[in-house]
C-alpha cells in the first residue's frame, strides 16, 4: 500500500501512458458521497471545461506524477459532483468538520489515503486530529460529517 | 402549543443589549467563551454545559442553526423557529427556512424524534426525509397559534411568590432534544426551574409545584445538575408526565 498526501499531491502532472503527454495536473479529488473513496480527478479546466480522468483509469498514482492508461480516458462531465468539485464549491480540502452530534470539530487540512485503490485513509484536521476513515460518514458541500 | 418567538427575541435582544442574566452588564468578547470537553462554546450565544452528562440549551439560541443531513454533508435547511407544546411543556420540534441568502420558509418542519444531534454548531438529521413536509406534519407544527404561551407568563410558586417571568425554554441537547426548564427573569436576575407535568398553566400565570421549587438554581450549571437530582426523586415522573417529550 502506498500512503498519499491529497495536500502534497496537489499539482502533481498527470501522464498518459499511451502518448507520454502531459495531461494536466491534479487540481481537485472528487470523492464520493460516503467520503472515503476517490472517484476521479479534476486535472484542467473549470466550470464547462473541466477535465477529470476517473480512478479507475488510473495506471499509478506515484510521489511524483499520475500515470494514466490512455490520453483518451480525459474526458469531461456534467455531473453536479464533478462540477462543484471543479469549481471548488465542494473540496475534502478544506472542508468543515462536523460531528453527528452537531459540534463542528474543525477544519480539514490534509486526507491520506491509498494511492493504489483511492481509498480514503485518514483525515487530519489543522488541529492536528486524526480523523480515521471508519469514523467518516459522508462528504457534502456544507462539511465532512464524522461520528460523534 | 406555542411557538416561543416572542421568547427567543427577548433573549436575543437583551444579550445584543448587553443585559447579563443576572442584570448586570457582560462582554461579548472573549471573555464569555467557555469551556466543555476541552472545546469553547460561546455564552453569549446561549451555549452551556450544565454537568458531564447533561448538556442544556435555551431554546433561542437554536434559530438559525443549519439543519446538516448525515448521508450527504449537505445544509438542508435552518432552523427558524422552535415550536413548543406549553400545555404538556415538551419540545414539539422546529420550523425551517431555506438555506442562503434571501431564502423564504421551506415548506417542511422537523420533529423533535427526528433529531440525531443537536449541537452548538447544527442540528443532524439522517437524511431530507427526516424532514416532515407541510402537509404530513402534525397539528401542532402546522398551526401553533391557537394554545398558551409560556414565554411571557408569570412564574408564581405555590407559596404565592411571584418569582418572575418565563424568558425562555430550556432545552436538553444531544439526541431527541426535549425540553427540561424554563428561564425566569426578574429583577435580581434569572433563575432556571425544571418542568413538570403538575405545572399550572393559564396563559397568564405558570405555577411552580413545591417539589419542583426546590430545585430551582440561579445558574445554568448548577440546573442541569438539579434536573438530573430531579429526575431521580421522582421516579414515577416519566417522560411524558415531566415533560419530557419521548
Amino acid at each position: 500500500m502506498s500512503v498519499q498526501s491529497m495536500k502534497d499531491s496537489l499539482k502533481e502532472k498527470v501522464v498518459a501512458v499511451d502518448t507520454a503527454d502531459d495531461l494536466g495536473k491534479v487540481k481537485h479529488y472528487v470523492v464520493a458521497t460516503s467520503g472515503v473513496q476517490i472517484l476521479r480527478l479534476h486535472i484542467d479546466g473549470r466550470r464547462g471545461g473541466a477535465q477529470f480522468v476517473d480512478w479507475d483509469d488510473l495506471s499509478s498514482f506515484g510521489d511524483d506524477r499520475v500515470v494514466v492508461t490512455s490520453a483518451d480516458a480525459v474526458h469531461e462531465s456534467d455531473d453536479e459532483r464533478d462540477t462543484d468539485t471543479a469549481k471548488g464549491d465542494l473540496n475534502i480540502l478544506g472542508s468543515r468538520v462536523l460531528s453527528t452530534a452537531g459540534h463542528e470539530l474543525g477544519e480539514v487540512k490534509d486526507v491520506e489515503f491509498d494511492g493504489g485503490t483511492g481509498t480514503v485513509m485518514a483525515a487530519i484536521l489543522k488541529s492536528g486530529t486524526r480523523i480515521e476513515a471508519a469514523s467518516i460518514r459522508s462528504l457534502g458541500r456544507y462539511a465532512l460529517v464524522v461520528n460523534a | 402549543m406555542e411557538r416561543i418567538q416572542r421568547g427567543m427575541d427577548f433573549a436575543d435582544s437583551a444579550y445584543r443589549r448587553g443585559v447579563s442574566r443576572r442584570g448586570g452588564s457582560h462582554s461579548t468578547q472573549a471573555s464569555w467563551w467557555q469551556y466543555r470537553r476541552g472545546q469553547r462554546y460561546n455564552e453569549t450565544a446561549g451555549w452551556f454545559v450544565m454537568s458531564n452528562q447533561l448538556h442544556l440549551v435555551r431554546a433561542s439560541a437554536a434559530k438559525g442553526l443549519p439543519v446538516v443531513t448525515i448521508d450527504t454533508g449537505e445544509d438542508a435547511a435552518e432552523i427558524k423557529d422552535v415550536v413548543f407544546d406549553s400545555e404538556r411543556h415538551h419540545l414539539i420540534g422546529f420550523t425551517l427556512n431555506k438555506r442562503g441568502w434571501l431564502a423564504g420558509s421551506l415548506k417542511a418542519t422537523l420533529l423533535a424524534d427526528h433529531i440525531i444531534g443537536l449541537g452548538p454548531d447544527a442540528v443532524m438529521v439522517l437524511s431530507e426525509a427526516s424532514l416532515t413536509a407541510d402537509s404530513q406534519a402534525p397539528e401542532a407544527l402546522a398551526d401553533t397559534g391557537s394554545a398558551y404561551h409560556v414565554v411571557g407568563n408569570d412564574v408564581i410558586a405555590e407559596s404565592g411568590k411571584v418569582l418572575g417571568t418565563v424568558v425562555d425554554v430550556i432545552v436538553e441537547t444531544g439526541e431527541q432534544p426535549r425540553a427540561v426548564g424554563y428561564e425566569v427573569k426578574d429583577d435580581g436576575g434569572s433563575m432556571f426551574v425544571p418542568v413538570t407535568a403538575q405545572m399550572g398553566l393559564s396563559g397568564k400565570n405558570l405555577v411552580v409545584p413545591a417539589e419542583a421549587e426546590q430545585f430551582t438554581r440561579d445558574d445554568l450549571a448548577g440546573f442541569g445538575a438539579a434536573v438530573e437530582s430531579f429526575r431521580y426523586l421522582l421516579p414515577n415522573n416519566d417522560d411524558s408526565s415531566s415533560g419530557g417529550d419521548a
